[in-house]
Parts: structure tokens; C-alpha cells; sequence
């Protein structure tokens, strides 16, 4: 039983660390992840508002994490649709929901 | 005579189509120039006959014409060097009468008086029988006087009235105009690829300088955006004696260098910024439309473009290049602005096939914005597609632009949100409470995890140190770090 419950945790603790992408120290160490005034110019254009100094690091997490979420459910789609890759036509299908999903 | 040829020489180089009848009294065609537009061509085209414009002004020339004339007609002046200039036919004649006159004589016998000595004998006694051969009526007479008078300083030049003899319905006829917003080629506000000022593209208009007037055809819309270039257009461009030109660029669609002629580059160059809607566009902007209720905000708003630096400073900069390409011809090294010919259209070509895939997007608080460069935007697709266990992760180029429009849309609604809470809490500026409310109350956030353990999964360490720079944060946001240092560290021990 505790041999089951600890497996079982094991499966639990796997999932999460599969979701995890991988470190961003991956990434080259000279490239910038993203243009932080572009970020900001998108979000003034959209909001007629000031973007404070730092905002705009929430911002691009949120962005990612959305990313993530239009990503993981496109993926799935396309494997049901039985396509190898990710398809636009998946990442349609998913954006109305991934949207949803991120409004505030 | 001599001292005539410059000056006139001048008056051409300055103002080509000028006559010299409108050039010496300057007064007509200024006045008109304020007065009717359509009468603006008499300085250019008042000797030609098609191209006259109105009976008043034809008239107003005409008298200049003939003011001339009698000031320099030879009898008047007795300036004797200048009849060789003008050789009338009466000049002709009378040169004849002076080469005739030592071997003719005067006829004896006019016409008028011997007949009539012949009639006065016969009057009396035979008028009742025969009339074809005598005259009751004096007979009228064929000839002029040839003694009276050498003189002909007195002659007047026949005048006219100006007001005749023209078919103005021919001229009168309206040519075709062509809406200015369904010209042959709207292109961008720095476009300089209309050379042309003149909406008209008519034949007409490459048929000699002044073709139509570019005066007689509504000005073209001017936007909003444009008034600025306008109105330094009129203060910039340098005063050109040919009024002609000079109005034709105050009136017309004009660019940010007046009139500085690009060379054929300037077409490459170009490229079409027409203002691409993101596909949700409609709605919100009727949405903005009904919500807006300041408009005077939304035209400040509208003047401050957010964009303006990373706009217009690289047109200027490649407009500045094109501009250098001739002073270097003119320098006299041929080698480089060959080499810079032949690399910058390829550069610029490949720059703008990128500008034009990027696009400009006007938000609905009408400010352009960029949207975020394809490559990041990839690459953080492709990191993620390779955990969510696809078989090939490579985001092809449809789905990168299926994904890029998902993007537009996911700022587009980040922006609504933030703004609502950032007006709710009376501020005008977005700040990271903003955002932690908006990712908890996207469920994004929660007990467990908190926006920094979020930021520390995915973002790198130096924008983890911008994140957490500011410490003046709420004390709600400090214990929530205490609460994420637990978190974490429950994480690194299970």
C-alpha cells in the first residue's frame, strides 16, 4: 500500500516535471528571450496606459504561460487529428479556448 | 540691345514659360493667381491659343500686348533699331512707296474728277434721258489721297475689345477628374513614389510645362497624420519663381523633402504601409466608437504616436541614404555609389519583404504597434512544443502565422484587462499588481504557485532580478515571496 501510494506520488511528481520546459538557460546566453520595448508598446497601444518599469516581465510570463497552454492543447488536438506536427489548423481550432482560458 | 540679352536670359533661366509680355507687368497674373485659380496659366500659356484661360484674362494679356505695341511702334518712338526686329508689311510697302516714288507720277486724271468735269457739262441739259452713263449720285472714290499726309504717327493701332472671336465652349469643357482617394497609386504617407503632385493623370500633362492645373482639381484629402507634413511642406519649400510649381506643391500630396527628386530607387524603396486590422478589429472599434466619450483624449492620444521613434527614423534613414547616392556622383567617386547602388536595393528589399510581413497594426485607441518579432515568437512555440511530446516539433510557417494572430489577440485582450484594473484602482500606469491580479485571476497563480516560482520556471535570471529589484512591493506580494520560498522548497525536497 505505501509501496502503491509512493509510485503513485512518483506518477504525480512525473507529470509535473514533464510539463516543466526546459530551463531557459537552454537559450543562447548572448540572445535576449524578448524585446522588452516591444512588449511595452504593444501593451500601451492596447491599453492607453503606461506600462510601469518591470510590468512588462509579468507580462511576457503570462505570455508565455498562455503560450504554453495554446501549445500543449494544440498538440493534443493534432495528435487526435492524427497529424504528426502542429498544424495551424489545430492551433485554430484551440486559440478561441486558450483565450478564454487567459481572460482576466 | 545688348544689355536686353541677359537680362532676358535670366528671366528665362528663372522663370522658363513665362512670356515676356506677362513677365515685364508681373500685375496681371498675380492678381489673378489670388483672384480665380483658373486664370493661374496666363503668365505660362498666353500666347498659345488652346491653352487660354479665361475671356478676361485673354483680354488682360491682350492689353498688355497692345500696350507694347504702341509703346515700340516705330512711328511713335522713331527708334530706328528696332525696325529691323519687326518687319510689318506695312514696313514692306512702304519701303516699296520709297523706292517707287522718284519714277511715278501722280495720275492725273483721278477717278473722281474727270468723270465728274464731264458730268457737270451734261447734267444740266440731259438728265431726264439718259442715266447710265451720267451720275445723279456723286460717284464714290477708289482711291486715297496721296499728298495729305506721309506721317502716320498718328495711326492708331486698331484696338480690339479682347472679348471676341474665341470658342470658349471648347474650353471651357470639364476634363475628367478622378477621386483622390481612387487615384492610380495611394501609397503611404512617405511615399515618395508619386512624383507627380497632380491627381490627374490625363494625357494632358506630359504635353508641355504647364498641362493642367493641378489648381483647378480639389485638394486631396489631407489626414490627419498628413497635416503635419503639409504644413511643413509649406514652410520648408524654397520659394520658386514659377508660381506654377510652387502652388502645385503647396496644394498637393506632398512628402517630407519637398522637392527633392529621388531618383528610380525611390520606388524600390517604398514600401506599403497600409494599416493592416487585426481580425478582431471591427468589433472593438465600434466597441471604442460607443465607449469613447472624450474625444479630445483620443485625439491627443492619437497625435503622441507610440510608435514614432522606431518609425520614422528609418525612413529618414533610408531617404537620407538615397539623397547621399547623387552628392557622391557629383564628388566624383564613381566606385562607391555603385557599390552602395547595387547593395542597398538588396538590402532594402529584404527589409521590407520583413516590413511587410510585420505589418503595422492600429489598436483600437487608434496608436500603432508592432507586434512581436516572428522569431520569438517561435522560439518559444518550438520550446514548448518539444514538452508536449509532438512527434515533429518544427512550427511550420502557417502555423507560425496562426500563432502570430493568436498572439495579436492574446495582447490585445492582456491589454483590456490591465487597463480595466489599472483605471479601477484610479492609476493611469500599469504596475505588476496589475498583472499578479490578472494571472490569479486567470488561474494561473495560486496558493502554490506564485508568479515569481512562474517567473522562475520560465524566465531567465536576469529578468528574474529585474522582477524582484523593486522591493518596495505591498506586503501582500512580500509574503507571498515568503510563501513561494516555500513552495520551492517543497518542490526541491519531494
Amino acid at each position: 500500500m505505501g509501496q502503491r501510494l509512493l509510485h503513485l506520488l512518483c506518477n504525480i511528481e512525473v507529470i509535473p516535471t514533464d510539463h516543466r520546459p526546459p530551463k531557459p538557460t537552454t537559450m543562447a546566453p548572448g540572445q535576449k528571450l524578448y524585446p522588452r520595448a516591444t512588449v511595452k508598446k504593444i501593451v500601451k497601444a492596447h491599453s492607453k496606459c503606461n506600462v510601469s518599469k518591470n510590468a512588462d516581465v509579468l507580462i511576457f510570463l503570462d505570455y508565455a504561460l498562455f503560450m504554453q497552454t495554446l501549445v500543449k492543447e494544440a498538440a493534443i488536438d493534432s495528435k487526435q487529428a492524427g497529424e504528426r506536427g502542429i498544424s495551424a489548423k489545430s492551433i485554430k481550432k484551440v486559440t478561441a479556448d486558450a483565450l478564454a482560458k487567459f481572460k482576466g | 540691345m545688348a544689355s536686353n540679352i541677359p537680362s532676358s536670359a535670366g528671366r528665362n533661366r528663372l522663370a522658363a514659360p513665362a512670356t515676356p509680355g506677362a513677365a515685364t507687368t508681373t500685375t496681371p497674373s498675380r492678381r489673378a493667381l489670388s483672384a480665380d485659380p483658373t486664370s493661374a496659366r496666363l503668365s505660362a500659356s498666353a500666347r498659345r491659343p488652346g491653352g487660354a484661360a479665361t475671356p478676361h484674362a485673354r483680354a488682360a494679356i491682350r492689353a498688355i500686348d497692345q500696350r507694347r505695341r504702341t509703346l515700340f511702334t516705330p512711328g511713335r518712338t522713331r527708334r530706328r533699331s528696332l525696325r529691323d526686329q519687326r518687319e510689318t508689311p506695312r514696313d514692306i510697302l512702304r519701303n516699296l512707296s520709297r523706292v517707287l516714288a522718284p519714277a511715278s507720277q501722280p495720275l492725273p486724271s483721278s477717278s473722281s474728277s474727270s468723270p465728274h468735269r464731264d458730268a457737270n457739262d451734261n447734267t444740266l441739259a440731259t438728265v431726264p434721258e439718259d442715266d447710265d452713263d451720267d451720275f445723279l449720285i456723286e460717284r464714290p472714290r477708289f482711291s486715297l489721297p496721296l499728298q495729305e499726309d506721309e506721317d502716320d504717327s498718328d495711326l492708331k493701332v486698331p484696338r480690339s475689345s479682347g472679348l471676341e472671336d474665341e470658342n470658349y465652349t471648347a474650353h471651357s469643357i470639364e476634363l475628367p477628374r478622378r477621386a483622390w482617394s481612387e487615384g492610380p497609386s495611394r501609397l503611404g504617407r512617405e511615399s515618395m513614389a508619386s512624383v507627380r503632385f497632380s491627381d490627374y493623370a490625363g494625357p494632358e500633362i506630359q504635353s508641355d510645362d504647364v498641362g493642367i492645373d493641378s489648381a483647378l482639381f480639389p485638394p486631396p484629402a489631407i489626414e490627419e497624420e498628413d497635416s503635419g507634413n503639409v504644413m511643413l511642406g509649406v514652410g520648408d519649400s524654397p520659394e520658386r519663381l514659377d508660381v506654377e510649381e510652387s502652388r502645385r506643391q503647396t496644394l498637393g500630396r506632398e512628402s517630407l523633402f519637398g522637392p527633392i527628386e529621388i531618383p528610380d530607387m525611390g520606388n524600390e524603396t517604398t514600401f506599403l504601409m497600409a494599416p493592416a486590422d487585426s481580425p478582431t478589429r471591427e468589433a472593438t472599434v465600434i466597441d471604442a466608437a460607443v465607449e469613447n466619450d472624450e474625444p479630445g483624449v483620443f485625439d491627443d492620444m492619437d497625435d503622441d504616436h507610440v510608435n514614432e521613434p522606431m518609425d520614422f527614423p528609418e525612413s529618414d534613414d533610408e531617404d537620407n541614404d538615397n539623397m547621399e547616392v547623387p552628392n557622391d556622383a557629383e564628388n566624383g567617386n564613381i566606385e562607391e555609389p555603385d557599390a552602395t547602388t547595387l547593395s542597398k536595393p538588396m538590402a532594402l528589399a529584404t527589409n521590407r519583404g520583413k516590413r511587410r510581413k510585420l505589418g503595422k497594426k492600429i489598436s483600437k485607441h487608434g496608436i500603432e504597434y508592432p507586434s512581436l518579432p516572428p522569431g520569438v515568437v517561435k522560439r518559444l512555440a518550438t520550446t514548448f512544443a518539444k514538452t508536449s511530446g509532438v512527434g515533429k516539433t518544427k512550427i511550420s510557417a502557417d502555423t507560425l502565422d496562426v500563432i502570430m494572430q493568436a498572439t495579436d489577440w492574446f495582447f490585445e485582450q492582456l491589454g483590456d484587462d490591465l487597463s480595466a484594473y489599472a483605471r479601477h484602482a484610479g492609476r493611469k500606469t500599469i504596475d505588476e499588481s496589475d498583472m499578479i491580479t490578472l494571472m490569479r485571476r486567470q488561474r494561473q497563480t495560486s496558493a502554490s504557485t506564485t508568479p515569481f516560482s512562474l517567473a522562475q520556471r520560465y524566465l531567465p535570471r536576469e529578468l528574474l532580478q529585474e522582477l524582484r529589484m523593486p522591493v518596495p512591493v505591498p506586503i501582500r506580494a512580500s509574503k507571498k515571496k515568503s510563501r513561494a520560498v516555500d513552495a520551492e522548497d517543497d518542490v526541491d525536497v519531494t
